[in-house]
């Protein structure tokens, strides 16, 4: 196999495959990309059994074939060379040269033959999603996902497709058990089947559908395959196994009755939890929130450094009250959002929160409260 | 300044507990210890080392000596009782503590004279208290150090108080090399050759010659010769983690065997977290085989853990990353780090009632095992004598009835 390829192209497919390649290096084959030479381009492949990419860029070939190489060190090696066009050529034995400019590499490579296939798509089993509301809708859910590997149905983002008012909605819903994060978008995906009882994309591919959806606005097609999801742009094909376990029954978690209710300006709310969070507890970022008329307070202490405490003006009528959030979680919702103003419901000190945009019914977040 | 240090000792520990609670035992030759065939004297009163018995000597040897010896079971769970409220009465006279075991600690005492008197009188106190709250004795070294105090509190044993004078030397010169601390049976063979008996031969020696010797530790032994010791007193750091490890009579292979004592083990460890008010957010599991190659496997979980079931749901989870049961196991362990405290603690959205429940369960459970010790309570397939295919129908209860 044979290939002259432009550096440029070749990194920049390179690039996007190292999130994919299993780093534990349980399979060593699972370490490699592997690289097909077809017609005009060259098809790059990684997998780590879960999440599976392949994407093709524009090359010319000389010669046609397929060889697999660690994945890590190549990109290592075509990093540093120079802004010029590179000669790939794999032999017979597996063996690798590289030639750009003056240098020249020498490496080992693995033959293709024991690399996991990787299965072909019909496009008409695809449904077509604006990339840029299906990033809008990832960015502000993905951080409540758990990243407690022993629970793995809290591992991913759940997908389902629901109904308001006559109109089809796309729901994505993540929570790592102490705080929730739901947001629904006009989208009508309730023909496709696998969707309807609702499904768990894993992080990993989470991740790697958030890129594709940043990559260029445009049109992302996903479908489903077995308990696979597929996600295709362009010229990448992305393959996640779904988490086969039970999202848990997170309507019962929404609070329905928290009547008292402050609009917080988000900016400045932000902007003094960060501060405040310096001094709250390294592993339980504690921090406590006042609530009285019109005014919001918020303090935090650290046995080994000291204390601080700061107040902004708020919109609140209700009667005064007073509880303990991780800032962490307050600090990643507020971060994700754009509203200038948002709505926190409490009930009491012990009751799950919920946190609102005030202009809007799309978004909610639930945190539970910490004790103080 | 001279630092004013007591080392403190309760006398034949193990065994005197066992005189408390039986005191037909008293005046007895007492070993404490496992009687069957591989078991050793984990301690002896002083009637028993009359008879030349000491501890760590095997069981049958030791009744051979005195065949009229009464031998009882190591019961930890009631020496650190015991113990709890011995250092309870330490905490009463300073907060620079450092325990050394269950028995043993030394005391910082240095300007606590104006509150409770002179040091040699804070260790009377001490050792009244101890006698008058919990029936044992202590024996006490004051000194200007750690090493004087601990040679001290053996001087004169048991139920000893000794205040090595300042200058030390009419106490330490007479002394054999043996006693010295970091002077174990290979140095004091060298030191036997050089002709050196005592202290105060060892005194003749130069700080160069003593280094050419015997390097770093040279130095250290000209200092001891000179009761000079800088040691401080380190009070106890928190806890980093909390376990518990078993080894097995005989090697495991059996999954139910492995499962009932990975469940005891969840049991003390969850127990022990809770005793103290902490949960872990990282299990970790330890496997040792047959041919002593150990491994360990951990998890961070969250929320942290408190309870014997959810530690042993993820141990076992972790025991499946092992080749427990494809090879035998000669040991087990499980233990928690990155321990918090319960006071602040982070609400979970999902499953709080039956956590609720839980840890009602746990703290019902802990309640009992106060008042009827550790054995008042019991998981059913833990009980001596349970069959691992089932748990028996009767005596559902979960008393073993010893």
């Amino acid at each position: 196999m044979r290939f002259a390829i432009e550096k440029e192209i070749f990194i920049k497919g390179l690039a996007r495959i190292q999130g994919i390649v299993e780093k534990k290096n349980t399979i060593p084959i699972l370490a490699n990309v592997l690289i097909e030479a077809v017609d005009g381009e060259i098809q790059l492949t990684a997998t780590d059994l879960e999440v599976g990419m392949k994407a093709s860029y524009p090359a010319t070939v000389s010669s046609p074939g397929k060889i697999t190489v660690s994945a890590k060190k190549l990109y290592e090696i075509i990093k540093e060379l120079p802004e010029q066009e590179i000669d790939f050529n794999a032999k017979e034995n597996c063996w690798i040269e590289i030639r750009c400019g003056k240098a020249y590499f020498n490496i080992v490579g693995l033959s293709a033959e024991e690399f996991p296939y990787f299965p072909h798509f019909q496009k008409e089993q695809f449904v077509s999603v604006d990339g840029t509301l299906l990033k809008e809708m990832i960015d502000k859910t993905f951080f409540s996902i758990s990243t407690d590997e022993s629970k793995y149905n809290l591992n991913g983002i759940y997908f389902r497709p629901v109904e308001k008012d006559g109109q089809q909605l796309l729901r994505l819903v993540a929570t790592d058990g102490h705080r929730l994060s739901l947001i629904q978008k006009p989208l009508d995906v309730s023909h496709i089947e696998q969707l309807s009882k609702g499904v768990i994309f894993p992080r990993k591919g989470i991740f790697e559908l958030k890129k594709m959806a940043e990559d260029n606005d445009g049109e992302l097609l996903i479908g489903f395959f077995d308990n696979n999801a597929v996600i295709q742009k362009n010229q990448t094909v992305v393959v996640m196994r779904l988490i086969d376990g039970e999202f848990p029954d997170y309507n019962r978690v929404i609070p329905q009755n928290n009547d008292l209710t402050v609009i917080i300006p988000r900016d400045s709310f932000l902007h003094a939890l960060r501060r405040m969070s310096i001094l709250s507890s390294e592993k339980s970022k504690g921090v406590k929130i006042e609530i009285k008329e019109n005014l919001l307070e918020m303090s935090s202490s650290n046995p080994e450094f000291g204390d601080a405490r700061e107040d902004i003006e708020v919109e609140y009528q209700g009667e005064e009250i007073s509880v303990g959030f991780n800032a962490r979680y307050l600090i990643d919702i507020l971060n994700a959002q754009n509203e200038e103003k948002i709505c926190l419901s409490l009930r009491d000190k012990l009751s799950p929160g919920l946190i609102t945009p005030c202009e809007n019914q799309e978004y909610l977040a639930v945190i539970m409260p910490m004790r103080l | 300044m001279i630092r004013s240090i007591i080392h403190l000792d309760l006398d034949a520990f193990y065994a005197s507990v066992e005189q408390h609670d039986e005191p037909q035992l008293r005046g007895r030759p007492v070993l404490v210890g496992g009687r069957s065939g591989r078991g050793v004297v984990c301690a002896c009163s002083y009637e028993a080392r009359r008879y030349g018995i000491h501890s760590a000597m095997p069981m049958a040897k030791a009744l051979r000596l005195c065949p009229a010896a009464a031998v009882r079971p190591v019961r930890m769970e009631r020496y650190r009782q015991f113990s709890r409220r011995v250092f309870a009465i330490f905490a009463r006279f300073t907060d620079r503590i450092e325990p050394l075991s269950l028995d043993e600690a030394f005391l910082d005492v240095s300007g606590c004279e104006r509150l409770f008197g002179k040091p040699a009188e804070i260790a009377a106190q001490i050792k009244a208290a101890v006698r008058q709250e919990t029936g044992l004795t202590i024996s006490a070294g004051v000194a200007a150090n750690k090493f004087l105090a601990k040679l001290a509190s053996d001087h004169e044993k048991p139920d000893g108080l000794y205040v090595v004078p300042h200058p030390p030397d009419n106490f330490l010169l007479p002394l054999p090399l043996k006693r010295l601390w970091g002077v174990g049976p290979v140095t004091c063979q060298r030191l036997e050759k050089l002709g050196l008996r005592t202290v105060a031969d060892l005194r003749q020696l130069s700080e160069a010659r003593l280094a050419q010797l015997f390097d770093s530790a040279g130095r250290q032994l000209y200092r001891l010769a000179r009761g000079e010791d800088q040691r401080p007193v380190v009070v106890a750091s928190a806890r980093h983690s909390i376990g518990h490890e078993d080894t097995f009579d005989h090697d495991l292979q059996n999954p139910l065997e492995l499962h009932r004592s990975l469940l005891d083990l969840a049991e003390r460890v969850a127990t022990r977290l809770r005793g103290k008010g902490l949960a872990g957010s990282v299990v970790q599991l330890k496997v040792r085989y047959a041919d002593f190659s150990t491994v360990t496997r951990r998890r961070t979980v969250d929320p942290p853990l408190d309870s014997a079931m959810t530690i042993l749901q993820v141990a076992e989870e972790l025991l499946l990353r092992t080749d427990a049961g494809q090879r035998p196991v000669r040991l087990l362990g499980i233990s928690l780090s990155q321990l918090q405290e319960g006071h602040e603690v982070q609400g979970e959205l999902f499953g709080v009632e039956k956590r609720d429940r839980l840890s009602a369960l746990d703290g019902a459970v802990d309640q009992l095992r106060q008042r009827y010790g550790a054995k008042g309570v019991q998981r059913a397939s833990l009980m001596t004598g349970a069959r691992f295919e089932s748990a028996p129908k009767t005596g559902g209860d979960g008393r073993d009835g010893s």
